[in-house]
């Protein structure tokens, strides 16, 4: 059976701003290749500043608009993507900052993707038109900033179809997937200019400006999230080996309700802790992808991740302690309280504020490990 | 165990790493220049505390400081923890090494040095702090800056000391370093002409973009680059000696 959830929830910063949520997310049904039926996770971000007062608007109708787009390119796909393969591509070459962007040509699909992601931006500011001139006429934002940013939002999707699978992104937030191994995944290619709270956009960006990725070997769970969520964690990979395997981990021991009930009570608490951001999630759990023999496999899975994040903790740990050795030695050599002294000891009082952090962490995570 | 409860981890904060230029030349000891870097930086060091325990976005301020003279130097041995920060004076003498400094800020804006929090970075700041015309070999080494990811994002912001019309080479250094680049909006260069205001705007500068920088909200339909453009212009413009000059067309400079 294939479980899938989606919903999204205020941020703590925009409940403090009283800002309305900005994200959106949801579950549709598509049908494709004469009466085929596809199940697809959407997820848009709204931008938070008040130039895209519109935001939420724009990310309903992210979703809406690749809802109509879809039918066409699963046809393609469903004919071009054989046993087998596996696609993962970024941005078009033109749109590479740096060669960390740059990915492999796909000559099997390209064109039909870009051609595919060229609809949903059409789609998508045709709604925005179409909603822009049904609302009383306004002297402010349009005329200083344009319609389209008043509706800016990311946009991420992901299908599964019949013997095939595809994924694809506009801006920042997380696709971060499990195979059927439990090994963790991240199908997307990353785009460095999504970071440090900067992403790409529908109201700027075009078809060559999305990443996508797909194959023939659905990922037995996949999860969509919004960057408030996915920024709570280190990296994509982390997000995968933590986050989406504690879900599929509790979904078998506790019930896909409890699981419900948890993310509706857990991404809020997050965002209180950490990012501050609106949080949103889409995701599907294919149960029987998990034979009984991979879900004996989970554990050593999840020891395996909190393995490799322990041991950089501990290596963190080791740089950390040396460097507090090190600048210890050259204050005891300096005149107590000179320039160069005062200068070190807060050098050191940092230092000694993440050897703690890091000792903590190191705890829990070998409590982790254990359990 | 509850998703929420599986990243309890301070790890998770988000940095702001901030940067300060000092310009240590013997010059900034004429109308005790130097002495209001001393004055102000204590000062500015309670502020941005409080400014780092209020946002709602928890992230951390960090502070890195360079000083230049004959060379450059780390004051600190790596970027500190606002709530750790404690200033220790610095004295004014020598040339004004600015080529030194760029390339030293360079390396640190990488990911194995300055840049590398766990939970990843907010977009740096870089405040610049001259009183004269920097020792030859500036430019190249502002390309070199120039090519880093984190210095094209990073809010840039240039406060020049007792600029006169015949420093010619100090206003093209400071122009072409306080362009911002990726982080978009119009560059922030402050003219001090009457010395003894540079404590006031040395603490405003670093208020204003902390504050807006260490937060992810935006507010007034522009962006956190624009927004401190605004503030600085709005309130260091109030500061009698102070100007916010308007950038010349070929932008070599300011009038």
């Amino acid at each position: 059976m294939v479980l899938t959830h989606a919903s999204y929830y205020p941020g703590a910063s925009h409940i403090a701003n009283s800002k309305p949520v900005q994200d959106r997310a949801a579950v549709a049904q598509v049908v494709y290749g004469g009466g085929r039926k596809a199940t697809v996770l959407l997820l848009a971000d709204g931008h938070g500043s008040d130039v895209h007062y519109l935001s939420d608007v724009g990310a309903e109708m992210a979703i809406s608009a690749s809802v109509e787009a879809l039918p066409d390119v699963l046809d393609i796909l469903m004919k071009r993507i054989v046993r087998g393969v596996a696609v993962s591509r970024g941005v078009a070459d033109d749109r590479c900052v740096s060669e960390f962007d740059r990915t492999p040509a796909d000559p099997q699909c390209e064109a039909a993707m870009r051609m595919f992601f060229a609809r949903i931006n059409s789609l998508w500011a045709s709604k925005v038109l179409c909603d822009w001139n049904s609302r009383p006429r306004m002297s402010n934002a349009a005329s200083l900033f344009g319609v389209a940013r008043a509706y800016g939002c990311t946009l991420l999707g992901a299908v599964r179809a019949e013997g095939f699978w595809f994924a694809f992104q506009l801006g920042d937030g997380a696709c971060v997937a499990l195979d059927a191994f439990f090994r963790p995944f991240v199908p997307v290619p990353p785009d460095s200019r999504c970071r440090m709270s900067q992403t790409t956009s529908m109201c700027v960006h075009d078809a060559n400006d999305f990443r996508y990725a797909y194959g023939s070997d659905i990922p037995a769970a996949l999860m969509l999230c919004s960057d408030g969520l996915a920024d709570c964690f280190g990296s994509p990979s982390e997000l995968a080996s933590q986050f989406l395997a504690q879900i599929v981990r509790d979904t078998y021991s506790a019930g896909f309700a409890e699981v419900e009930e948890d993310i509706a009570a857990s991404l809020p608490a997050l965002s209180g802790r950490f990012t501050g951001d609106d949080m949103s999630i889409a995701l599907w759990i294919d149960t029987e992808a998990f034979s009984p023999a991979h879900l004996s496999a989970m554990s050593p899975g999840l020891d395996r991740a909190v393995g490799g994040e322990l041991s950089s903790a501990l290596a963190e740990m080791a740089a950390c302690e040396e460097a507090i050795d090190r600048i210890s030695r050259q204050i005891a050599e300096l005149d107590p309280g000179c320039d160069e002294a005062v200068r070190k000891e807060s050098v050191l009082s940092t230092m000694y504020r993440r050897q703690s952090e890091l000792a903590g962490i190191i705890e829990n995570l070998k409590k982790d490990k254990h359990t | 165990m509850a998703l929420a409860d599986l990243r309890p981890r301070p790890s998770a904060r988000r940095r702001m790493n901030m940067f300060y230029l000092l310009d240590t030349s013997g010059s900034m000891r004429y109308n005790d220049c130097i002495g209001s870097v001393n004055r102000a930086m204590p000062e500015i060091v309670g502020i941005l505390r409080e400014i780092s325990d209020s946002n709602h976005d928890q992230s951390d301020i960090y502070l890195s400081c360079i000083t230049f003279d004959n060379e450059a130097r780390e004051l600190y041995d790596a970027p500190v923890d606002v709530k750790d920060f404690r200033w220790a004076d610095v004295k004014a003498e020598g040339l004004t090494n600015l080529k030194a400094a760029f390339d030293l800020l360079e390396a640190q804006l990488q990911s194995g040095a300055a840049m590398s929090a766990p939970a990843g970075h907010l977009r740096p700041a870089v405040l610049l702090l001259s009183d004269g015309d920097p020792d030859d070999g500036w430019e190249e080494a502002l390309d070199r800056l120039q090519a880093n990811l984190w210095f094209r994002q990073a809010y840039k912001i240039a406060i020049a000391i007792g600029c006169k019309p015949s420093n010619i080479e100090m206003c093209r250094a400071l122009t072409r370093f306080a362009r911002p680049l990726d982080a978009g909006g119009e560059p922030v260069i402050i003219s001090i002409d009457q010395l003894d205001r540079l404590y006031d705007v040395i603490k405003l500068v670093s208020s204003t973009v902390s504050r807006i920088g260490s937060s992810n909200a935006a507010a007034g339909g522009r962006s956190p680059a624009q927004r401190i453009r605004d503030a600085i212009v709005n309130d260091a413009g109030n500061i009698v000696g102070v100007n916010i000059p308007s950038m010349l067309d070929d932008g070599q400079g300011w009038y």
